[in-house]
């Protein structure tokens, strides 16, 4: 039996996972940088290491509500790559990596909201109550940089 | 762009841009400093957004926008349609006339010093133009000298007065950490032309005389009242004065922006540059009778390969290539002077 390792993290109540191979980094960028004009989806501009990463409003590309206010924290983001260029969507809090059996991952459920499948390829009822997640795929994190 | 409206102020910044032959002021909220970056592209997710021409990283590692004077003019609807109408007239223009003229076309920043014959220098030389209240400025030994920004600044003239009260203009130049300043009398415009020095002029502190906006106007040897201010200076303007058999280079390089850069950069340094915008134009310059010495070659640009016997620079915007960086001024003048001093040792022996 085949198994596949996630790196879990939470966006707002909701849980998901990314597979370890898409994820570059996680980090908690020094400052970002605003970049007016922009769409909702654009959070702004962060300094990766000297590379120029565009960060992701995760919340607003996925229809979730979005902070009344920042708690002064400085966001998380975690790095992807896509096309030759930086994504950062923005995280509320990274998880750990967890290893799923391929046969516990299930299909979308038909009725899930337009929005998720778009970002969502399969989906892991876990066995623990605390987390009940949309595993977000690599093309996840595409979709969400697709403004 | 979403900032709040002018409030009253008694001060605002204007930033003076010119699009084509249009001219708007960009009201900011304050100016802090000149700097040479490399402008890295947006991403393809922002592409269309004309404002912004890219960003880049400074050194306290900020990530900065880089405004796109072009789209920000089209954005003020207004102004659009004229900038257009104009930016279509000059690029006919350029087809007429020639591309290689009109490529050459260098900024000049006009002014009065010691006489009434206009002076100009390269813009692209100056970092800054002040207006210094002149009560500040203080006797040394070594000359007058003003605190500017944190640090001292040497004062030179060109041969005009210095003021000791009320306002005095003050051409700013920076290199690495050092700063100096000369005085003007007056500063009169900014003019964009070919720069076609007509009259060499052996006379220290001038490079010739060239007709700009019709006028006779002095080209001014910037090094060389650099050199006077500061012997650091006139270091560098030694290295130059013995390249007194002008090197020749050709330029390939395809942005305008970097064109613009670097072509008065390397002439500042003492050597005759050539601009050629494409691979072909290149190969067409370097089978004419005319010998280049060093070729600097855009390495970003694939489509740009000289394939000649001439030692080719190949320089770029990225860091993580092996070529000269097209930023780091120094880098590159020395990679020419070794080049040039390589090619004459082999011509020696």
């Amino acid at each position: 039996m085949s198994t596949r390792e996630f790196v879990t993290f939470r966006i707002g109540d909701q849980t998901f996972g990314v597979s370890v191979s898409e994820i570059h980094d996680v980090f908690r960028p020094a400052s970002m940088t605003q970049v007016p004009l922009s769409g909702p989806d654009i959070a702004g501009f962060l300094n990766l290491r000297g590379r120029i990463v565009t960060a992701i409003n995760a919340r607003s590309r996925l229809g979730l509500k979005s902070l009344v206010k920042s708690t002064g924290n400085l966001p998380l983001a975690i790095g992807v790559e896509r096309g030759g260029e930086s994504f950062g969507p923005i995280i509320d809090e990274i998880g750990e990596v967890v290893r799923i059996d391929e046969t516990a991952l299930e299909q979308n459920p038909v009725n899930l909201d337009a929005t998720w499948s778009w970002v969502s390829r399969e989906s892991v009822a876990s066995t623990t109550a605390s987390w009940s997640s949309w595993i977000l795929t690599g093309a996840g994190a595409e979709e969400a940089a697709a403004a | 762009m979403m900032v709040d409206p002018l409030e009253q102020k008694q001060h605002a910044s204007i930033v003076v841009m010119q699009v084509g032959e249009t001219r708007f002021g960009l009201i900011v909220d304050e100016v802090f400093d000149t700097e040479e970056i490399v402008v890295k592209p947006l991403s393809k997710r922002l592409g269309s957004m004309s404002e912004y021409s890219g960003a880049t990283i400074l050194g306290d590692r900020a990530v900065i926008m880089i405004l796109d004077p072009n789209g920000i003019s089209k954005s003020v609807a207004n102004v659009a349609r004229s900038v257009e109408r104009l930016l279509d007239e000059q690029s006919a223009a350029i087809g007429a006339h020639g591309a290689a003229a009109a490529a050459e076309r260098t900024s000049m920043l006009l002014f009065n010093a010691g006489g009434e014959q206009p002076r100009a220098c390269p813009l692209s030389l100056v970092t800054r133009l002040e207006e210094l209240d002149a009560t500040r400025f203080e006797p040394t030994a070594r000359g007058l000298v003003v605190q500017y920004r944190g640090r001292l600044m040497p004062l030179a003239s060109m041969g005009g007065d210095i003021r000791r009260e009320g306002k005095q203009p003050v051409l700013v130049f920076s290199q690495g950490e050092s700063v100096i300043g000369l005085v003007v009398d007056r500063i009169l415009d900014i003019v964009e032309e070919p720069l076609d020095i007509q009259i060499g002029n052996s006379s220290s502190g001038a490079l010739g005389t060239a007709v700009l906006k019709g006028v006779l106007t002095e080209v001014i040897d910037i090094g060389y009242f650099l050199g006077a201010a500061d012997p650091n200076w006139a270091v560098a303007a030694a290295q130059l004065d013995s390249q007194r058999v002008r090197k020749r280079v050709l330029l390939v390089e395809s942005h305008s922006f970097f064109r613009n850069l670097l072509a008065p950069v390397v002439t500042a340094a003492g050597y005759d540059v050539t601009i050629a915008r494409t691979a072909e134009e290149a190969r067409a310059r370097l089978k004419s009778s005319i010998a280049f010495d060093v070729v600097l070659a855009d390495a970003d640009d694939a489509q740009i390969a000289v394939p000649s016997a001439q030692k080719v620079i190949p320089m770029s915007s990225r860091a993580d290539t092996e070529a000269v960086p097209k930023s780091d001024r120094h880098a590159l003048l020395s990679a020419i002077a070794s080049a040039v001093r390589q090619k004459d040792l082999g011509e020696a022996a």
